[in-house]
């Protein structure tokens, strides 16, 4: 009877595997949030979350509830609004005074006061904790001694102090700040988290904090891992201008937008931000989600970088920017392929921003064949085939080929997209000043202002002026508005502005939107400038 | 600077290499350019996905060796050319088109299982990744048991035991299958190492946060030490089903011996 004890073993085996894969899994969490929270789709951040060391989207989105800064953005109007600061006052751009709003607390209990924002700041700035938000505190006096300078190949000595000269306590509540030059917009800057507050246990165990932020927001982490999401309760004893109405976030980790879009129809999803492209065609997510897709626009900007270098004399003469920008049919591509989400660009800073002009870029923005052809008639012609780079890795790709049909179609020229391997080979052959054609540049806001589509882009020591443009009259202006109050400093930029249609050193194509959808029980999504969804103006059906 | 000095990138390749193969030694996958432990990833990573793959095996199977029995008894009838037909037109499909239709009929529509799979994973919400996954894999292990129960039916050793006077049952069941199964334990051995592969896809589409999906993300992001250690471990954990898997001729068939 050797065979049957076989097979009885076999059946046993089996079933003590499908016994193991049952006792290996909980009862299944339940998919349907506890009643006044919502769902959110979420992606699983690259590192520690860290205010000043967290950049990327994902890490990002998960911080941002859970802080408050010394000012906030209001999602509705794009202004800049106090929120801890009771007032942050200055005479001259260069010392500014902030006096804080007593009683606004952090999570664990503590008040926030004026040596956390300023212990906070020098912990970031200083060179050895290598935060990614290092160089944000470069226009405080006193930053290089933190960060020391050394040769090529040399490793840079260890800082002498701790703490920067041009930050100074003056009492629990208010501290002053020295600022290398002077900056206009500085406030408008403080509404980055690099320069939000840290509460006292930040300093004794970062990597604690970083799997568990503490924060002044209005919500507070509950629990939560990189892989299985987060959940973020509102936070009863926040005293700020953003209140919640709803109880919590329910931050689930998905690793396709696909998948958390199947989730949003079927109803286990409240809340997903950038619909997936596939379903944006011939708006099939309208059709899905039947009045509960929203569009808004989104503080960003792209364009077509141009060399400014020697590898391409012929890109170096305007006339033939301005042809090529004057050849690019912004309307259909926007109509076409994003299915006319988003809006041509017709300036260099994106809509919704403080400062933001229609039409700074006049004519030169508009589809006009004819005027493009005299344009490069006028330039003497053009030579050659227009090479246009791009990441291969990235999702430009479409969109690059409609522009670079378009110029062919107009100019009669012949115009290549070729692709570069990534990203990263991308970003360094676009620095090196070897690149001789246009290629993808995109812009997303820091802070919502104007001074942040202009200064790190066109000004000489720009850190994203990747086409190494200068121009000594747009530089002259940028110096002059940061003498000036922020009002007036705004007017100017946006003379400095103006002043790019001479040059074109991008091409301004299109000012993309945002797309959200949502559930049956939520109601009022408000979208911040930068893409975030403002969870405190959520409003949830009864 | 720190950076510099903990991944080594100050150091040739060859001795960045030496001392990955020292650390791997010692189970100590390395910590990623993001600064979370490989390891503690993997390890929360592995359990969905041997979940996923352990199920599908067993769909496989289940499947694959009854159809390919029930094929083989009846070659050429109604049944057999049925199967086989319908077994071409699902391994024509795409593992991903597979996994989307599925997802969007069962889930979305018609709202039998869930759309997607929470963290952690019931048996519930694995069936319908599962049962996609099994999919593709089975025809090729019924085809596989259909032609070896075929081939052993027409052996002396069968005829023998009918002629014992056997019920037929006995003899398909115990003679003709047994003998028919190292081909089909040999295919689900290598198979497994190609469900974890697959698992990428239907990891991604139903959001499992396994093995799959942290490769993918991993990949995307360029984060080669963690691509290095996942791709390490299934290499390990597939060499060791296949080991599991040469042993066990010895208990199907009694002539195959190890000394």
């Amino acid at each position: 009877m050797k065979q049957s004890r076989f097979l009885v073993g076999a059946a046993l085996q089996a079933a003590a595997m499908v016994g193991a894969l049952a006792a290996g899994t909980t009862a299944g969490q339940a998919q349907t949030s506890q009643p006044g929270w919502v769902s959110v789709s979420a992606c699983t951040p690259a590192g520690p979350l860290i205010p000043t060391n967290t950049n990327e989207t994902c890490g990002s989105d998960i911080l941002q509830p859970i802080l408050a800064g010394l000012v906030a953005n209001d999602a509705k109007t794009g202004a800049i609004i106090d929120d801890i600061a009771l007032s942050i006052t200055t005479t001259d751009n260069t010392t500014w005074t902030i006096k804080l709003r007593p009683g606004r607390k952090f999570h664990d209990g503590t008040e926030v006061l004026a040596r956390n924002f300023v212990d906070a700041w020098n912990w970031a700035a200083y060179g050895p904790n290598g935060q990614s938000n290092n160089d944000w505190f470069s226009i405080i006096t006193g930053y290089g001694d933190l960060n020391p300078k050394a040769a090529k190949g040399e490793k840079p000595p260890v800082p002498a102090t701790k703490a920067m000269s041009g930050l100074k306590v003056i009492n629990d509540h208010e501290f002053q700040v020295e600022l290398k030059l002077p900056v206009p917009v500085f406030k408008s800057q403080l509404s980055y988290k690099a320069f939000y507050p840290m509460p006292d246990s930040f300093f004794a165990d970062p990597a604690a904090f970083g799997r568990k932020p503490i924060g002044a927001g209005p919500f507070q982490l509950v629990s939560g891992t990189p892989d299985t999401g987060y959940k973020l309760a509102a936070f009863p004893g926040y005293g700020g201008p953003a209140k919640p109405s709803i109880k919590g976030v329910d931050l689930r980790i998905y690793t396709s937008r696909e998948a958390a879009y199947n989730d949003l129809v079927a109803g286990n999803l409240d809340l997903l931000r950038d619909i997936p492209a596939s379903k944006l065609v011939a708006d099939l997510w309208k059709r899905d989600l039947r009045g509960r897709a929203v569009i808004q626009p989104r503080a960003n900007i792209q364009a077509l970088g141009m060399p400014y270098t020697d590898a391409n004399q012929q890109m170096l003469k305007p006339a033939i920017r301005q042809a090529l920008s004057m050849a690019i049919d912004r309307k259909s591509i926007v109509d076409i392929l994003f299915n006319g989400i988003g809006q041509p660009a017709t300036g260099w800073v994106p809509p919704g921003v403080e400062g933001y002009q229609a039409g700074a870029c006049g004519e030169y923005c508009s589809f006009n064949p004819e005027k493009a052809k005299d344009l490069l008639a006028k330039a003497g012609g053009y030579k050659g085939d227009i090479k246009l780079y791009y990441a291969g890795d990235s999702e430009v790709k479409s969109a690059m080929d409609a522009v670079c049909n378009s110029i062919q179609n107009v100019l009669g020229l012949t115009c290549v997209t070729s692709a570069l391997s990534d990203n990263a080979t991308f970003r360094s052959y676009t620095r090196s000043g070897k690149v001789d054609g246009p290629f993808p540049s995109n812009w997303t806001m820091d802070y919502p202002s104007i001074d942040n589509a202009l200064v790190p882009l066109y000004s000489k020591e720009g850190t994203s002026n990747r086409g190494a443009y200068e121009s000594a009259a747009f530089d002259a202006l940028l110096d002059k508005a940061a003498k000036e109050d922020s009002a007036t400093a705004i007017k100017t930029y946006q003379e400095a502005e103006r002043l790019l249609t001479a040059d074109m050193p991008r091409v301004p194509l299109w000012n993309p939107a945002m797309t959200v959808g949502h559930s049956p029980k939520v109601r009022q999504v408000t979208l911040y400038t930068n893409g975030r969804i403002d969870y405190s103006a959520l409003a949830l059906k009864e | 600077m720190a950076a510099t000095e903990e991944f080594k990138l100050d150091q040739p390749l060859i001795v960045r290499y030496g001392y990955y193969l020292a650390d791997l030694g010692r189970g100590y996958l390395g910590h990623s350019f993001t600064g979370r432990d490989v390891s503690e990833q993997l390890l929360a990573a592995f359990p969905a996905t041997i979940r996923l793959a352990l199920l599908a095996v067993l769909i496989e199977v289940l499947l694959g060796v009854t159809i390919g029995v029930f094929a083989a008894l009846r070659p050429g009838r109604t049944f057999d050319t049925t199967t086989t037909l319908i077994g071409l037109v699902i391994i024509a499909f795409p593992g991903f088109v597979v996994a989307n239709l599925a997802q969007l009929v069962f889930g979305v529509r018609l709202g039998w299982f869930p759309v997607t799979v929470s963290d952690p994973t019931s048996l519930y919400e694995l069936l319908l990744p599962a049962i996609v996954l099994a999919l593709a894999h089975q025809v090729t292990l019924s085809r596989l048991t259909r032609s070896a129960v075929i081939e052993s039916m027409q052996s002396d050793y069968v005829r023998t035991a009918r002629t014992k006077g056997l019920s037929e049952a006995r003899v398909v069941g115990v003679h003709a299958l047994r003998n028919s199964l190292i081909p089909a334990v040999t295919y689900v051995g290598k198979d497994i190492g190609g469900l974890m592969a697959g698992a990428v896809v239907v990891e991604g589409v139903f959001n499992i946060s396994g093995v799959g999906g942290l490769i993918v993300q991993s990949i995307r992001s360029h984060d080669g030490i963690t691509i290095v250690g996942a791709v390490t471990v299934i290499v390990v954990a597939y060499l060791v089903i296949n080991l599991l898997v040469d042993l066990s001729y010895a208990l199907l068939d009694p002539r195959i011996h190890y000394d």
